[in-house]
């Protein structure tokens, strides 16, 4: 019988390892879906047209899915190298490369010097030094490829190339001397557990199995993956369904079983295609049958194609199925084991576990077991899919952790402007998992301890765009569709969690919903009858424990941040805007040449528009639409352009008279804002407007706040801020200056006086940082350098200068002191990617052409003897693991070196003075930010509210000033106990129709100084939109505002 | 119509004893149908060749996504609903292919355009979901679809059936 | 089974129980009845509602009771805070998409859900609805009405009808929330392999199933001067009547019973034990010419039609084995409106006849269009025209329809004093009484066949093999010098062995009694609601108990069935027997739809 083998060996040898030059193509589902078939064909005709000594073939997906249509190409004696991402246009090139004993650059992704399929090993060549490795590249890296050991290199279609890679040998080991409890003995101390989800151990089930004594036994593979997100036995079956069979095979032998079979999802045509010829295959070399390999051994294997039903996952629902019922699940006990499919003993198990099987057999547990944790040796294969840059099958030892799935494999986010919030494990069964816990362990325990499944192992990366209410939503929509309709809980139980989670995306929560749906997920995972009832709240319960402040959000402010529950979400736009701001009100307005009414609208919105216009981070543009067609809109400069336009000619002034003529008369109340910064300033403007009197204390000379001391003046010139500021002195705003809280006044006294008391105290406090030498003079904090200038003071800074920190502080201070003719250097502790400033600022921070040195921990301030600073001695860092931020770890290197200076700023970041506010009789929160009541903005005391920095930290200035909207609502309706805050916005009438002359092409790019004359100047650095770019610009709105009739909002 | 029925029989025949007889035969029968779906007279026939109760039968046809009862168009389109999928947008294409073609996804989760052309139904998950969002058009798949992509296809499916 | 007891403590308390023993089980030795929607014992264990759950030690998840079985060890713990307020909230989440239309409902105070509800401090549902449609009432069928609206998918009646009665007319339809349980394509049970035979009902524990009432019609005819309205009471109504009227169960009520018909207006009160005996006559005639001449055996009774539309509907290849006979209330139907009227001196055509039964199918026998054989009787004689046919009997009302009717009428049940049957069709005997039971038809047969066969004088008339309470009773009786083997089945999943075996060719038997309902008809689909196996022998019991007292057993003994044939019918089987007690089937197609 080992002829058979050897024979099979030789052939596939041939087939796999050729004498010429080959051209292999990953024809998975996934390759085909991007056209790898169409490549197979004009490869063909090309190879045959030309008569060319290449042998053409097709092979399994080597599970790089974002890099589809993969083409491997192979020349004797030198490595194979992958071309990743092929179109037709590369037929040619690909086919001249590989005649030329060279590989097509322009599609190149990695090589292949040798290829361990641990079965056998094979060496390729070496060569092309230049293309890195296939396990260099990050999304290989840390994987250990033992299920999908022959995925992508083998053809699947052949039995031989299997034999060759040494498939088929493990069964034979099996059938030529071990007995079956030797067998089971194996994969018990190999430790191999359920890769379905449950993780119950192999071995024993096995063992269970092979103690009933009833001549007719079923072993079942379970591929009836139904998981949405989850697509790895999919992949399995259609690159490697032998070392299904084999698996089989094996457990046949072991637990003595005459028939089996594989129930795949009928969804999968190409998975049951090659399933049913690599059994013919099997059949035809007696591997399958009667009487084995000529010994006496007898085992059937047939494929039955499920027909969508989720719930047939569920072992005892799948028997019902297969025996022609609905599948339904029971009760167990008993378990299949005893009494399975037509009543008699049953072992079923998932796909991937039984891949496993043939290794362990021929390795030995002990080589098994060593990898991945103890309790859970062996691999996972995760399908990470979902707003991953990367995606595809990643199969990773158990026990790593989910920073190296996501960063390192997934790459991060699909796009760098948005942070990956939470991975979706397990499927609908299993949980959300937010990004701080992504340095917890993948395996079964650690899983389960957080409230997520391994399940299957799909993994579903989402990212701020993404609501986690809605995504609860989304997957409860689908196990209540997919609930067999038996048991109450599950039934009926899932059905109201579902209206529950409806009527909160829909802004119609209560408060006590999360509690209703807490309770309903206990309930329901207590008494249904299944493992679908009884996991399925768990995406509902994780994301209520991990995302809390979302549920909360829709249902007391009938707001979805991400901007996904359409009932809630008009356009994405002004959803994102911290301010609410009608931006398609402004951007049409505009477009109708009605600047003043324009204008109107963005004062109404936001009192400083000039200034943000400037400096907003424009949470709008990140979330526009039509970056989905070239780049966003740029709706901050639109706003910019109106405000400098109508200064420009005058005509605020109109605007102004209106707005003060429009002032509500007296309600004599009073109120005392403490922090002229943006969140008092706006707190104030729509407070007086609404006939309060109100008052802003400010510690400084002036008003602003941060926008006056903390912005550069190239970025935010005076005359812009001061021009914005005139109007709240013409609206009767009082301002008390040089007034610092806890010295000259303190909040019980201004209680007193008032009505109502805002504290806007901002976060001004510098991060304390703990630098040997730092004492002695000539090290100094960034924002102190920042207000200096801001001043006038003398800035005490020498000629050689260098800034620690990578913030928006940091490059504020570096280009201020450049433009001052300093010479500076940023020392900054990780790469540029990494820097957490606006992205335009970095931008401008390199054009400006300031030295950055990346990669470099403080370690001291190096003095001569006289005490004078000459330089900053740095660590040297190298890149280690991802921390839960998705940024890699740095370690220090051991070397050091010494950046020269005189002078040492100190940028890395500030924090809330909560000394001050405990002295003052509030209370500080974990995070050490001012505590209030989320939402309602109330600090401890009554009458006293908080918003803007001092309650979140360091933020932006829109945020802040969205907080001053709110609170300034809230406190109007305390005051007068009735709702007037919407009557301060005019309902501007303007075109509600999609314009078809919309301005195609990418965003419009203000002219920018050049840099030539930045030097010794404050001028501004961005000179803004002409009237024509404005217009253009505004032409380019999408206008996702506008509803069409039958269309979905937002859709 | 007789014909039919015999070839039904006969599908029944060559599948009879093996495992998963009932749902193999439905398959079978819906996948040689003419509009892709199971009429009650081959529902009936599958009974009474396997001699089981109609009502089990229909039981069966009625649990499982993948029977249809109804007619579906000529053209099927099939959305995506999985996962990733929904995560990177397919709502909104489903949204607008209905809106599209005139229709609303009836209680079966799916919807025919009155003249049969169309069918526009979702599925749980493809296992394409490195693609996504991911669309079949008569089992081609079609991946990471925008809207107005979707639109051109169903357009030009649309133009090709009036020539 | 296991002899091994296993220890278990349930509530602190300790107990053996037999190995295989379900913890409901289990708990009912202490005590403790664990509230169930969905489980009945013996019949029904699919563990859908989720009311019966009960905390186990060690285990993670609260426990269904009735299908977890005890092991060794085993601590439950049955009325913890966390399993009340499981049991609870199910509750909860079954009414929040049930109707709630209690006071329209027939089983309204007779229902499980409404009681446990009430039982486990459900007063509202926090839930609202969340299925948004109404699914269609299936009024298709003579019989029984179902309204899947009401219904909590406990699976019991689909489960009576699959594996009881083996006919799965109904199954579980859909998935998820929309699961029903429901016909194929939805043709409603006319349109299905229905046998009428109400079983479903009797297990429904809402008013999901309920017969198709004619307590109306009944009261409209009643006050109708026009009319002279008979009614007749099946055997089992007597031992059913009292306990819906809350005498107990299996209270014997035949005298009260016949006084209330009386007091609710009825012109005649009659038995249709006294056809029960003429039946017999017929049948045990048609066995012996059977047997004689050589025609098709065994012969099967014919008196249950729940049973006839089972055989023309799945066996139709074997309806000859079937006794010609019509059942005993047609063959009233027949005589009342013919031997009767005339007697009488009425116009045929203004009698209306009502049936008493314990039967839901006897509502589709009544309406079966064969079943007119008065009119036919009388068309030649009075030149009617087919406009006016008239059925043999006009309305069938179940045990619990009376129940209901004596209830609108405020009767006094339990003061009521007794009276007779009215004279002739009241009169009968032992034989008659114990066709209620099953094994009566055959035992009444044999009484009668035997002494006819043999003729001598049966000593004792009790046959015991025959009273065994067994799905499937068997008994072989020498007569003169051949052995005669008889069978006996109930419910029709029984039947079903015995109709395999005439399939097969391999059956022993002269005659066969079938009958649809578990034990009878006392079991039977119009019976009062439970009618678990328990009450059931208390039925049982009472009908033995009233056969014991009669002092005539035998049919062919019943002076007014001799006086019928002497002026009348002249002798069984003879051509006016023919015309107006006998009958012809049809052969149905279990997969018509």
């Amino acid at each position: 019988m080992i002829r058979i083998l050897d024979q099979l060996q030789r052939v596939g040898e041939e087939s796999l390892y050729p004498q010429e030059a080959t051209i292999a193509i990953g024809m998975g589902t996934c390759g085909v879906g991007s056209g790898a078939d169409v490549l197979y064909r004009r490869f063909g005709e090309e190879i045959e047209r030309r008569k060319l000594p290449i042998q053409l073939r097709s092979v399994g997906c080597f599970g790089a899915c974002s890099e589809e249509p993969l083409v491997m190409t192979g020349v004797t004696g030198l490595p194979m190298v992958l071309h990743r991402q092929v179109s037709e246009l590369d037929v040619l090139p690909i086919i001249d490369a590989v005649l030329a004993k060279r590989y097509h650059k322009g599609r190149v992704y990695c090589k292949i010097s040798e290829w361990d399929h641990h079965l056998s090993k094979y060496s390729y060549g070496t060569g092309y030094p230049e293309v890195p490795e296939w396990n260099q590249i990050d999304f290989f890296r840390s994987q250990k490829k033992l299920v999908l050991r022959n995925a992508g290199i083998i053809d699947p279609d052949s039995i031989a190339e299997y034999v060759a890679v040494g498939g088929y040998r493990a069964f034979y080991k099996v059938l030529g001397g071990m007995s079956r409890s030797e067998v089971i003995q194996v994969i018990k101390d190999a430790r191999l557990r359920g890769r379905g989800g449950a993780g119950f151990p192999t071995g024993l089930k096995w063992e269970l199995m092979a103690r009933e004594t009833e001549e007719e036994k079923y072993l079942i593979c379970n591929a009836d993956e139904g998981d949405p997100g989850a697509y790895m036995n999919r992949n399995e079956m259609e690159s490697d369904p032998h070392s299904l069979i084999e698996g089989m095979l094996i457990a046949a032998y072991a637990t003595s079983a005459k028939e089996g079979i594989i129930y795949v999802r009928a969804e999968y045509p190409l998975a049951v295609k090659r399933l049913n010829d690599a059994i013919a295959a099997a059949y035809e070399h007696t591997f399958l049958g009667k009487n084995i390999l000529g010994s006496h051994f007898s085992f059937n294997l047939s494929v039955v194609e499920g027909a969508g039903a989720f719930v047939c996952g569920e072992e005892t629902a799948l028997i019902a199925s297969l025996e022609g019922h609905a599948g339904r699940p029971r009760v167990k006990p008993p378990f299949p084991s005893k009494k399975g499919y037509l009543g008699k003993p049953t072992t079923i198990n998932n796909l991937e576990t039984w891949c496993n099987v043939p290794l362990i057999i021929a390795m030995g547990s002990a080589w098994f077991a060593r990898i991945g944790t103890n309790l859970s040796p062996g691999t996972k294969v995760f399908s990470l899919v979902g707003k991953s840059r990367n995606t595809g099958l990643v199969e990773l030892p158990l026990g790593e952790k989910l920073t190296t799935l996501v960063y390192e494999a997934g790459g991060g986010s699909s796009n760098v402007e948005k942070s990956i919030k939470a991975v979706q494990s397990g499927g609908p069964s299993g949980g959300c998992i937010p990004a701080h816990l992504f340095e917890s362990s993948i395996d079964y325990e650690n899983l389960a301890k957080i409230g997520a499944i391994m399940g299957s192992g799909g993994m579903v990366v989402m990212d701020s765009d993404n609501c986690m209410v809605d995504s609860a939503r989304y997957f409860l929509e689908f196990t209540t569709a997919e609930s067999c309709g038996k048991c109450t809980p599950c039934r009926e139980g899932l059905s109201q969690a579902l209206s529950v989670l409806d009527r909160i995306c829909e802004g119609e929560g209560k408060e006590s919903d999360i509690a209703l749906l807490e309770e309903l997920s206990r309930h329901i995972s207590d008494t249904a009858l299944c493992g679908l009832g009884q996991s399925a709240m768990n995406p509902v319960a994780t994301t209520i424990r991990y995302f809390a402040q979302e549920y909360e959000s829709h249902i007391k402010r009938r707001r979805c941040e991400a901007g996904t529950c359409e009932t809630l979400v008009a356009e994405l736009c002004s959803n994102s805007c911290p301010l609410t701001m009608r931006i398609p009100t402004y951007i049409t307005l505009l477009k109708e040449n009605r600047l003043v009414e324009a204008f109107t609208s963005t004062l109404e919105d936001n009192p400083l528009p000039g200034t943000l216009g400037r400096i907003c981070h424009f949470h709008c543009q990140m979330r526009c639409r039509r970056e989905e067609v070239d780049s966003p809109v740029h709706q901050g400069e639109l706003h910019r352009y109106l405000a400098d336009t109508l200064y420009k000619m005058g005509q605020e002034q109109e605007v102004y008279q209106q707005m003060i003529e429009d002032k509500y008369p007296s309600t004599g109340k009073k109120i005392a804002i403490v922090g002229a910064g943006p969140a008092g300033l706006s707190a104030a403007f729509y407070l007086v407007r609404l006939g309060h009197e109100v008052t802003i204390y400010d510690e400084h000379p002036q008003a602003g706040g941060v926008l006056r001391y903390g912005i550069p003046a190239y970025r935010l010139p005076r005359d812009v801020l001061d021009k914005e500021l005139e109007l709240f002195d013409l609206l009767g705003v009082n301002f008390r200056f040089n007034t610092s809280l806890g010295t000259d006044i303190t909040v019980e006294a201004l209680r007193g006086a008032n009505d109502a008391v805002i504290l806007a105290l901002g976060s001004y406090h510098h991060s304390h940082l703990t630098l040997e030498g730092s004492e002695g003079g000539h090290v100094i904090q960034g924002t102190e350098v920042l207000r200096r200038q801001a001043e006038g003071e003398d800035l005490q800074v020498g000629k050689r200068v260098v800034i620690i920190g990578g913030g928006n502080v940091a490059i504020d201070v570096a280009r201020s002191l450049w433009r001052l003719d300093r010479e500076v250097t940023i020392a900054y502790r990780r790469g540029r990617d990494e820097m957490p400033a606006n992205r335009s600022e970095i931008a401008e921070l390199f054009a400006e052409g300031i030295t950055v040195v990346f990669d470099v921990s403080p370690k001291s301030v190096v003095r001569d003897g006289t005490g004078k600073v000459t330089g900053l001695s740095v660590n040297e860092l190298e890149q280690g693991a991802f921390d839960v931020s998705g940024r890699r770890r740095r370690i220090p290197t051991g070397k050091d070196s010494i950046i020269e200076c005189d002078t040492v700023i100190i940028a890395i970041g500030e924090r809330v003075d909560s000394a001050l506010i405990e002295a003052e009789g509030l209370s500080v929160n974990e995070a050490g930010h001012l505590a209030v009541e989320r939402y309602t903005y109330k600090t401890a005391l009554d009458g006293v509210w908080a918003i803007g920095d001092v309650i979140t930290g360091p933020s932006t200035a829109a945020e802040a000033m969205g907080h001053a909207k709110e609170v300034a609502h809230l406190i109007d309706c305390s005051l007068m106990g009735e709702i007037r805050f919407h009557t301060l916005f005019t309902d501007f009438k303007y075109g509600q129709e999609i314009w078809d002359t919309a301005h195609e092409g990418r965003q419009i790019k203000a002219g920018q100084l050049p840099v030539a004359e930045r030097h010794s100047s404050f001028a501004e650095v961005n000179l803004g939109y002409s009237g024509r770019q404005a217009r253009m610009e505004a032409s380019r709105c999408l206008r996702c505002d506008v509803c069409l009739e039958g269309e979905v909002s937002n859709g | 119509m007789d014909e039919r029925l015999r070839s039904i029989e006969t599908i029944v025949a060559s599948r009879r004893g093996e495992h998963g007889a009932l749902l193999s035969i439905l398959e079978d029968v819906q996948r040689t149908s003419d509009h892709n779906y199971l009429k009650a007279e081959e529902l009936a026939c599958v009974a009474r060749a396997l001699e089981i109760p109609l009502a089990q039968v229909y039981s069966v046809a009625t649990f499982y996504a993948f029977f249809n009862l109804k007619p579906q168009g000529e053209h099927v389109i099939t959305v995506c609903r999985g996962t990733a999928c929904h995560t990177r947008g397919s709502k909104p294409l489903l949204d607008k292919v209905l809106a599209h073609l005139g229709v609303t996804l009836g209680d079966d989760g799916s919807a025919t355009t009155d003249d049969y052309q169309f069918t526009v139904q979702t599925v749980a998950c493809f296992g394409q979901c490195a693609l996504a969002p991911v669309i079949a058009i008569d089992e081609v798949i079609h991946s990471k679809v925008s809207e107005d992509q979707l639109i051109e296809l169903v357009r030009s499916l649309q133009q090709g059936g009036q020539e | 089974m296991d002899e091994k007891l296993i220890n278990v403590t349930i509530d602190g308390r300790k107990i053996a129980v037999g190995r295989g023993t379900k913890i409901i089980d289990a708990c009912k030795r202490v005590g403790i009845t664990i509230p169930t929607l969905c489980y009945l014992e013996d019949i029904s264990a699919y563990g859908s509602c989720g009311v019966c759950v009960v905390e186990v030690e060690n285990s993670p998840r609260l426990v269904r009771s009735c299908m977890h079985i005890v092991t060794e060890g085993m601590v439950i713990n049955t009325h913890t805070p966390r399993v009340l307020h499981a049991r609870k909230v199910n509750m909860e989440l079954l009414l929040a998409n049930h109707p709630l239309l209690c006071t329209s409902c027939e089983r309204n105070l007779n229902c499980e859900l409404q009681a446990l509800a009430h039982q486990l401090g459900v007063r509202e549902s926090r839930f609202g609805r969340t299925k948004t449609k109404f699914e269609e009432i299936d009024r298709t069928s003579p019989s029984l009405v179902r309204d899947p609206n009401a219904c909590i998918l406990c699976n019991r009646c689909v489960e009576v009808c699959e594996s009881m009665q083996t006919v799965s007319a109904i199954s579980m339809i859909g998935r998820g929330l929309n699961t029903k349980v429901g016909t194929f394509l939805d043709g409603g049970l006319a349109n299905s392999p229905c046998t009428n035979c109400g079983q479903c009902a009797l297990v429904c524990p809402t008013g999901a199933i309920v017969e198709r009432s004619a307590e109306d019609e009944v009261f409209a005819a009643l006050s109708d001067p026009t009319l002279t309205v008979l009614v007749q009471t099946a055997p089992a109504i007597r031992v059913g009547l009292g306990e819906a009227m809350g005498l107990g169960e299996g209270a014997l009520v035949t005298e009260q019973m016949v006084t209330s018909l009386r007091r609710l207006g009825f012109d005649r009160v009659f038995d249709t034990q006294f056809t029960a005996d003429l039946t017999i006559m017929e049948e045990a005639h048609e066995l012996i010419d059977r047997i004689t001449h050589n025609k098709p055996l065994p012969m099967i009774t014919s008196c249950s039609p729940g049973w006839i539309k089972f055989i023309e509907t799945f066996y139709p290849e074997q309806v000859d084995h079937l006794s010609s006979c019509k059942s005993p209330q047609q063959m009233f139907g027949a005589v009342a409106k013919t031997y009767y009227a005339k007697r009488a001196g009425l116009d045929p055509r203004t009698v209306r006849v009502v049936s008493i039964m314990p039967c839901t199918a006897k509502k589709y026998e009544a309406g079966r269009s064969e079943m007119d054989g008065a009119f036919k009787w009388w068309k030649k004689e009075m030149d009617l025209s087919d406009e006016e046919r008239f059925a043999d009997v006009d309305w069938v009302l179940t045990t619990r329809e009376l129940a209901r009717m004596l209830e609108r009428i405020g009767l006094d049940f339990s003061t009521l004093e007794g009276s007779d049957f009215d004279d002739p069709l009241g009169a009968s005997t032992g034989g008659a009484v114990i066709f209620a039971n099953s094994g009566g038809v055959m035992e009444a047969a044999l009484r009668t066949a035997v002494e006819t066969l043999t003729g001598t004088v049966l000593e004792n008339v009790e046959f015991s093999d025959l009273r065994e309470r067994a799905g499937i009773r068997e008994a072989a009786l020498t007569i003169g010098e051949s052995t005669v083997r008889v069978a006996v089945a109930n419910t029709l999943g029984n039947a079903r062995v015995l109709l395999d075996q005439i399939k097969g060719g391999e059956s022993p038997y002269a005659f066969i009694e079938v009958m649809t309902c578990p034990d009878g008809c006392i079991g039977g689909g119009g019976q009062p609601i439970p009618s678990t196996a328990e009450i059931r022998a208390k039925r049982i019991a009472s009908i033995y108990e009233e056969d014991r007292h009669k002092p005539i057993r035998k049919s062919h003994e019943n002076p007014s069935i001799k006086e019928l044939y002497e002026t009348f019918l002249t002798k069984p089987l003879s051509d006016v027997s023919h015309q107006l007690l006998h009958t012809e089937y049809t052969k149905g197609d279990a997969y018509r739809y």
